[in-house]
């Protein structure tokens, strides 16, 4: 349901607002130094008389035109990439990109990919059913929104929409940016997506992967339930990024540990604590630096040991991936490069990381 | 997984860090290939032996755990208010809001929110902590979900965030 237009705010308790304001201001603040989740590259505009006949992740046909008209809107605009796959992910949550004729329980009079209201603040009900114009005019209502680039695109999309649930739209994110970096030409975007980001700047080999050992090595387990990066050379005192928010639940030895809102829990393992910018308790957001790469504990180098247990998840897309005791190994866990590819990433990507163990 | 070179690759990389002597080539941000040290065989550096175990952060204790489906069942009852406006909705909701969850929820219209009353008592999901757990609440509109956090064990719990557990 898109709300009533971009004078939300404005309806807001003066001094909620100014609290609001200020938290946001403390959240920026902390996003300063970390990675910039929104940066993926310009918008493009695709021609829709020439869109593949191929599906793309699980879109086809008219809804992958509808796409294209959103990332042209978008580029009109001069709005770049990021903004595509928002528009894109909107309306899949939205319309399933179709251009709905008809409303639902929650709004009756709501119309059109964006399921735009009839309030006065989205037009006409033919500009609602118009691809184009719908699309502009989720566009304008989204960069009045302050700092829009810097939320999670769910939450800078539910500025806009309005929804019950901000989250709404996460789920969405990987098939926009695969439908989005597909018509573009260009292949499959690398675009962080604001809830998942890298736990190392770019250029990081693997140096371990997940899963059984073949051949034993003194000392260590047989079972690796984790992922081993580093950059090389210079491994040590590396940045190591928060890949999702959460809370620091554990600090200890050569260990963190940040529980996800939804319930699984990220380890970075071999930091000295005093590189780690974190304590128990705190609030941690995507792509915020929590540490520096160390050879702490059972390490012979310096690397992030990155690992993630899903006991307690809520997220369904976390918990269709396999979890490590289907195939041999301890209880709990899961691989990391399958936990990125679920969310649209490529923890390891063949042209920027290479493998080495 | 390691390939049967390792021992002896391994020594000398080990070598090769002791006396300092790492190679300074380009950095491998845009090739995967890089210069290796002369002198060196020409076969990748060894990866760093690895023989981590991580411990699960401790279970919320009782009181803490009751405390906690205090809290989240008022939020969920404060959430389930479709009937009240965006203003005094939002009022109510903030106090009981984490940093992040105010973020999140901020321009949320009551409105679309199909609960209206909770149904039953709050159960909390494994893997709870003493600072992060999530707390299931039936309502008239199936099971949510709600993530509460505090900073430490004197801090009220604050909700993340509220969503359906069929999302």
């Amino acid at each position: 349901m898109a709300k009533q237009g971009g004078i939300g705010t404005a309806a807001v308790l003066a001094i909620p607002l100014i609290l609001v304001g200020a938290l946001i201001a403390g959240i920026l603040l902390i996003f300063g130094p970390a990675q910039q989740a929104g940066a993926c590259g310009p918008g493009t505009t695709v021609d829709p008389t020439q869109i593949p006949k191929d599906a793309i992740a699980g879109y086809g046909g008219d809804q992958l035109t509808n796409a294209a008209y959103i990332m042209n809107a978008a580029s009109a605009l001069g709005l770049d990439r990021a903004a595509q796959i928002i528009g894109v992910m909107t309306a899949m949550g939205e319309s399933s990109l179709r251009v709905v004729d008809h409303g639902d329980t929650a709004g009756p009079d709501s119309r059109g990919l964006f399921q735009q209201r009839d309030n006065g603040a989205w037009g006409s009900l033919a500009d609602r059913m118009d691809p184009t114009i719908s699309a502009t005019n989720f566009f304008k209502a989204l960069q009045r929104v302050d700092g829009w680039e810097a939320l999670p695109p769910t939450i800078a999309a539910h500025r806009v929409q309005g929804n019950a649930d901000p989250y709404h739209y996460e789920k969405f994110y990987a098939a926009a940016a695969t439908v989005v970096g597909t018509l573009a030409g260009k292949g499959v975007t690398v675009c962080q997506s604001g809830y998942l980001v890298f736990p190392l700047n770019p250029g990081y080999n693997m140096t371990d992967d997940y899963g059984p050992r073949p051949f034993r090595v003194e000392g260590a387990s047989t079972w690796h339930p984790a992922d081993d990066l580093q950059h090389y050379p210079n491994p040590c005192h590396d940045p190591v990024f928060a890949i999702t928010d959460g809370t620091v639940t554990y600090l200890a030895g050569y260990q963190l540990s940040i529980k996800s809102p939804d319930g699984y829990t990220v380890s970075y393992l071999h930091m000295y604590l005093n590189e780690v910018l974190v304590k128990i308790g705190q609030q941690v957001t995507a792509g915020e630096q929590v540490g520096a790469t160390g050879d702490n504990g059972p390490a012979t180098g310096c690397h992030l040991d990155l690992r993630i247990n899903v006991v307690g998840n809520t997220n369904p897309t976390v918990a269709a991936l396999p979890r490590s005791e289907t195939i041999g190994g301890p209880a709990g866990w899961v691989n990391p490069e399958q936990f990125y590819d679920a969310f649209g990433l490529t923890l390891c990507a063949p042209d920027s990381c290479r493998r080495e163990y | 997984m390691r390939k049967a070179a390792t021992t002896l690759i391994l020594a000398i990389a080990t070598v090769t860090v002791l006396t300092g002597c790492i190679d300074q080539g380009p950095h491998p941000s845009s090739s995967p290939t890089r210069t290796l040290p002369a002198g060196l065989p020409s076969t990748a550096p060894t990866a760093p032996v690895d023989a981590g175990e991580v411990t699960a952060a401790p279970e919320a204790g009782g009181d803490s755990q009751k405390k906690a489906i205090a809290a989240a069942t008022k939020v969920m009852q404060t959430f389930a208010q479709p009937q009240l406006g965006a203003d005094k909705w939002w009022a109510q909701m903030l106090p009981l809001l984490s940093q992040q969850g105010a973020v999140a929820y901020q321009g949320t219209d009551p409105s679309q929110i199909p609960a209206h009353q909770v149904t039953g008592a709050g159960t909390v999901l494994p893997d709870s902590t003493e600072v992060s757990l999530i707390v299931q609440v039936p309502t008239d509109a199936g099971v949510y979900n709600i993530t509460v956090t505090r900073p430490d064990t004197s801090a009220p719990w604050l909700a993340d965030r509220i969503r359906p557990a069929q999302g």
